[in-house]
């Protein structure tokens, strides 16, 4: 498997807290993987770290080889890295279609043009198209996106993530806040760009249905740390995870 | 389309939502101000070219509030310098077009270069920042008795010849000759900052607006583009300055005063914030509310600003909302119920 993210040793602490403690992993292409854990178990701040949101205390991070540990977010995203936020994170007084628009012109290198009318570059259009198409959202182009549903803003959210075609594409808690309905809708989104844009995708996610649904692997985190690390059926049955993190609870879930 | 998504859009929609009405009312604007010397005395023409000055000052100022998501209390700083500039050009070179143009670029160094230490902060602390530097250069044109004459200011700037060697000369002594190029340079920047807005750049800067952290990643580097929108504010500024030593003769300190800058603020909530034309219609506001209240009383800032406070409390979007919502909708249907099936 072609290694496309690594970690060394990598460290985050808020004042006394330690919210992630010297995290060692590397994250392959094509492998959909799921980070989950309670609470403050550390997950978004390590997302936070690996796409440069937040300054790291130490460590060192790689990105298909190249040491990218001190590169600022855009350029991060410039070489490959995405991701959606825990929190909604869209334009909410833009269009749907004008949210798409953003990171698309940004990929073809075309935000900074001062004079052009937004209608004169096809190949955006055509872009902006074919995505909103994809994620279902075609009809609601010209609508604002903070008037949108939850579950359609959730998607649109993963629309701006992929525009930027990233080939690796972080998602906190991409399902959270919906109805079943819409849940399915997006787990078939990802399943289906994973395959088809060979986008690889790692969630933070609490919904245990959709982890052990979805995920080729899982990485269990707690107090900072990682304490497992494998496949669905291995965490499972691993014991650590039973009895550190999810207790008897998992156990009527899972089984 | 949903009702609210159309007012909220300002006029870049117009042309979709409301079909050639603004066109049309805007042409015949365009012409009117062209008329204008014929129809009316000096003294409308001399308030036209401060409505058109401020226009052009409130526009810059907005594409930071309205489209950056910037508050700017130090625009008259900019302003100021584009001033002095032009005023120090012209006493040297009695030619229009080097003095305005030294200004714009003049204001254009002074934002890069403040610029580049403001645009690294948000919300309060760029307020106060900008406000800062704004005053640090009222402080300067103050001191500086040497350069800028001090508290005296500058005087006796002559309202110089548009000259292009060897193509044309006009005389500008006349206010009517003035006024028509006023007019036609601030027509021209303001069609130039609305192909801006409409750009793929200005609706990046929306993006920004709208969520600083989610525009990080689509690949944008947001101190960047802030500090080409704060340049550019700046530019627009500097060309307001440029154009007062002509029409006045003089600039003095308090051009750059923080009291100054507020005035493209009361324009920009006057009129609309999150729409292109907000400004100007602002402007035109804050001009005859002022020249009607001075008329009663010195202390016309208070009841401009008790005016402000009352539109903006009932009408949050600007009264260029009215037009949006009610005037434009019910001219389309009168135009609709009269036009033959």
């Amino acid at each position: 498997m072609t290694e496309l993210l690594r970690t060394e040793d990598l460290s985050k602490a808020f004042g006394h807290f330690i919210a992630v403690d010297s995290v060692t992993i590397n994250f392959t292409m094509d492998t959909l993987t799921s980070i989950i854990g309670p609470n403050g178990a550390g997950k978004t701040t390590l997302i936070n770290l690996l796409t440069g949101s937040l300054p790291m205390d130490s460590g060192r991070i790689f990105f298909k080889g190249e040491e990218i540990t001190k590169i600022p977010t855009n350029e991060r995203v410039k070489r490959g890295i995405g991701r959606s936020f825990q929190i909604m994170n869209i334009f909410p007084m833009l269009t749907v279609f004008q949210n798409v628009q953003i990171p698309v012109l940004s990929l073809l290198n075309k935000s900074l043009k001062f004079f052009s009318r937004l209608d004169a570059h096809r190949e955006v259009i055509n872009e902006v198209e074919r995505i909103s198409k994809e994620v279902g959202l075609w009809d609601k182009r010209e609508v604002l996106a903070g008037e949108l549903s939850h579950g359609d803003q959730r998607l649109l959210e993963m629309s701006i993530a992929i525009a930027s075609q990233p080939e690796l594409c972080f998602l906190d808690e991409p399902t959270s806040g919906m109805n079943p309905r819409e849940r399915v809708k997006i787990l078939e989104n990802i399943r289906r760009l994973s395959k088809e844009r060979r986008t690889t995708f790692i969630i933070v996610e609490h919904d245990m249905d959709v982890v052990f649904s979805l995920s080729d692997r899982i990485v269990v985190m707690h107090r900072g740390g990682i304490i497992a690390d494998g496949k669905p059926d291995e965490i499972k049955e691993n014991q650590n995870v039973k009895e550190v993190y999810l207790g008897e609870e998992l156990e009527e879930e899972i089984i | 389309m949903g009702k609210s998504m159309i007012e909220r859009k300002g006029i870049s929609l117009f042309g979709r939502a409301y079909g050639k009405i603004p066109t049309v009312l805007l042409l015949a604007l365009i012409v009117f101000l062209f008329l204008l010397p014929h129809l009316v005395g000096k003294y409308v023409m001399y308030m036209t070219m401060h409505i058109l000055i401020l226009s052009v000052f409130s526009l810059g100022f907005n594409l930071l509030l309205g489209y950056t998501g910037l508050l700017s209390f130090g625009q008259a700083g900019f302003y100021a310098c584009g001033a002095y500039g032009c005023a120090k050009i012209l006493l040297v070179i009695p030619s229009l077009l080097p003095g305005i143009i030294c200004g714009i670029l003049f204001a254009g160094v002074f934002a890069l270069i403040l610029g580049f230490l403001c645009i690294r902060h948000t919300r309060i602390y760029f307020a106060m920042l900008t406000l800062c530097f704004g005053m640090m250069i009222y402080s300067l044109a103050w001191k500086w008795r040497t350069m800028t004459g001090g508290d005296d200011g500058l005087i006796g700037i002559p309202r110089a010849p548009l000259e292009i060697p060897g193509i044309l000369s006009i005389d500008m002594s006349g206010m009517g000759n003035y006024y028509y190029f006023v007019l036609i340079v601030c027509l021209l920047a303001i069609m130039l900052l609305y192909r801006i807005v409409n750009s793929p750049f200005g609706l990046t800067l929306q993006g920004i607006r709208d969520s600083e952290s989610r525009i990080a990643f689509t690949g944008i580097s947001v101190k960047n583009y802030r500090l080409i929108a704060f340049t550019i504010a700046g530019l627009y500024a500097g060309l307001a300055g440029a154009l007062i030593p002509p029409l006045e003769n003089t600039v003095t300190p308090p051009l750059a005063h923080w009291t100054h800058s507020a005035e493209p603020v009361m324009a920009t909530l006057l009129g609309g914030i999150y729409t292109f034309s907000g400004p100007i219609a602002g402007a035109f506001l804050f001009y005859v509310i002022k020249d009607i209240i001075v008329r009663f009383t010195e202390y016309w800032l208070i009841w401009l600003g008790a005016i402000v406070l009352a539109l903006v409390m009932g009408l949050p979007g600007g009264v260029v909302s009215i037009f949006q919502r009610r005037l434009i909708p019910w001219i389309r249907l009168q135009f609709a119920k009269g036009s033959p099936r």
